[in-house]
């Protein structure tokens, strides 16, 4: 049976959750951040992680998907506003803002990117007869959740998300940096061969942030029904592979 | 009674035998008195040819306020923000070789010109370049909107240094330069060679003689001590080679005559102005005192030896408080990015611990 392996991040979640039982036995979902030695230290070599299957058919990657929320999803310590080509800035009516050309956070980005790149490259060399796909971190959504009193009492992750949202970074500057990363990403994994797979675009509204109903309790994940459709974007792609070979 | 003849009694450094440089080149000195002083508390403006890059960081290594008032977001570290062009001058203008350019991104500053031009393609690309600083970005703009934002940005910060500053100093490069002929729009490079399509109809070459560029550099200070009247200037000339040049002659030769055309320009300026005055880089480079040996191997480079005596000088007269570099006060800003950026790793390591909790 061709088998196809997810591995990844946090955003694994999602499509673990979203599976069914039969693609459970096909699929496999592996996050490492619960197999922290998968790596070695630099990152250069994967080592993989137990009960991983030795030839997947398909390889399927999302690392650092929530790479970008760390200068957005709440507002910068230094304010800025970012370069773009449509709009001259985002957001585009804030001349308050220190400028940022869009190219110099992009250069930042790429740097800071690069032990991705390299473990991306790693998990490439671990698996040289699979195909690859690269999973795109879903969309930002436009608004950052408001909590209830007695969700805040719940305190931990809610409450902390309270604390994020009083000091939100602007939505449209959420998604050009999203954006952003997204055509490194997508850049990367044209360079070293990948299928690079964009958000389901029934996840996403007009304006390109993720749709009502397909993120978790926290703001920066999709959730099993988005999980759902990245799963059969997957399955087209594993399909895809099986009508050229067949 | 009558002096045997008029030189007896006139000071050592009026004569060339008694320049100490002579046995030893580390200690030529062609600098006269100064008319002012600089403190360390003072904001410095730098500008003009690529020699000027050295004078600010220098300036800033020691201790000295090299004023930035377009400095890069403090997310970004410095080797990236220089390849941007950040940092390298007070705004981040790039190189203004010609005093009609300085004059005319005053002009442009403050609302005074607007050119035709106002971007140039880069390459198949739906990119621009800035005409004026087509190098300020590596790739340039996403499009001529974004770059119209940056401009923006930057006339402000060029006003606030304007305004703000408390020295300028400005170095001359060159005399060759690309004008547009049809509004006199000065390019530092010409259309095609940074992006932009070289076409006769729109861009000229053009050579500054010594009164253009005088003229030039008159009406500049001139209106900078408008904004700001009680700003104290210094004009270097830079001692760069001209790194090619359009006359149909050897290239050595353009130098020569360029650099004797912004010296004379320079002189006559310094003299016309209070409280300005001339800084003999180029003399300090290329004397015959220090043998050729501040030039790289390909005879136009400065090598850092000969920046080091041109700064050991310009801090030995200028500087009010010479001798003990100030240590550069401690960024806040940067260590406030980095505790956000150790905050937000923090919480986004959180949510994605939270995401790892599952039943299946």
């Amino acid at each position: 049976m061709p088998t196809t392996l997810i591995l990844g991040m946090s955003h694994v979640r999602a499509l673990s959750d979203a599976r069914t039982e039969a693609e459970a036995r096909s699929v496999q979902a592996i996050n490492l951040r619960d197999h922290p030695k998968a790596f070695d230290r630099k990152g250069s070599r994967f080592l993989g992680a137990e009960a991983m299957p030795e030839a997947p058919d398909l390889v399927c990657l999302t690392l650092a998907g929530n790479f970008h929320n760390i200068f957005c999803l709440m507002e910068n310590a230094a304010k800025f506003r970012l370069g773009d080509p449509d709009l001259g800035s985002v957001p585009d009516a804030a001349p308050d803002r220190p400028f940022v050309p869009r190219d110099l956070l992009r250069a930042h980005f790429d740097q800071r990117l690069d032990p991705v790149w390299t473990m991306q490259r790693a998990v490439h060399a671990r698996f040289p007869a699979a195909r690859f796909a690269h999973l795109s971190a879903p969309p930002p959504v436009i608004a950052l959740p408001a909590l209830t009193k007695a969700e805040l009492a719940e305190g931990g992750k809610k409450a902390m998300f309270q604390f994020l949202a009083f000091d939100a970074a602007p939505a449209p500057l959420r998604l050009a940096i999203w954006r952003l990363q997204q055509e490194l990403s997508r850049a990367e994994a044209a360079l070293i061969g990948a299928a690079f797979i964009e958000p389901p675009a029934a996840a996403v509204d007009a304006d390109g942030y993720l749709g009502a109903g397909f993120w978790t309790d926290d703001p920066t994940h999709g959730n099993a029904t988005y999980g759902r459709l990245v799963l059969d974007q997957i399955a087209a792609l594993a399909g895809q592979r099986q009508g050229a070979a067949a | 009674m009558t002096q045997r003849h008029p030189y007896l009694g006139l000071p050592d450094r009026q004569f060339w035998r008694n320049e100490p440089g002579i046995a030893d080149p580390a200690a030529f000195d062609p600098v006269s008195d100064v008319p002012f002083q600089i403190t360390r508390a003072d904001r410095v403006v730098t500008a003009g040819s690529c020699f000027a890059q050295h004078l600010a960081r220098h300036l800033a290594q020691a201790g000295f306020c090299h004023f930035l008032t377009e400095p890069a977001h403090p997310l970004f570290d410095d080797a990236l923000a220089h390849r941007f062009g950040y940092g390298l001058f007070s705004a981040r203008y790039g190189n203004l070789y010609t005093p009609r350019q300085l004059l005319q991104l005053l002009h442009r500053a403050y609302g005074l010109f607007t050119p035709l031009q106002s971007a140039w393609p880069r390459g198949p690309e739906p990119r621009v370049v800035d005409p004026f600083r087509p190098q300020i970005q590596p790739d340039g703009f996403t499009s001529d909107v974004e770059l119209q934002a940056d401009r923006d940005t930057h006339f402000a910060a060029i006003r606030a240094a304007v305004e703000q500053m408390q020295v300028f100093v400005f170095t001359l490069g060159l005399t060759e330069a690309w004008e547009d002929p049809r509004d006199g729009a000065i390019f530092p490079l010409a259309p095609g060679v940074a992006g932009g399509i070289y076409d006769p109809a729109t861009v000229r070459f053009r050579n500054f003689d010594e009164a253009d560029t005088a003229a030039d550099l008159t009406e500049a200070l001139a209106f900078i001590r408008a904004k700001n009247p009680g700003v104290r200037i210094v004009l270097t000339v830079s001692p760069v080679p001209l790194n090619a040049t359009y006359e149909d002659r050897h290239v050595a030769l353009s130098t020569t005559l360029s650099k004797a055309m912004l010296r004379l320009a320079a002189e006559r300026v310094a003299a016309a102005f209070d409280a300005c005055c001339y800084f003999p880089s180029f003399e300090i480079i290329t004397a015959p005192h220090v043998r050729g040996r501040y030039f790289a191997e390909d005879c136009r480079e400065v090598l850092p030896a000969g920046v080091d005596h041109v700064m050991r000088l310009f801090f030995r007269h200028f500087a009010a408080d010479a001798g003990v570099a100030a240590a550069a006060p401690p960024d806040t800003t940067k260590a406030a990015i980095a505790a956000y950026l150790q905050k937000m790793e923090a919480a986004i390591d959180l949510l994605c611990d939270e995401q790892a909790i599952t039943n299946r």
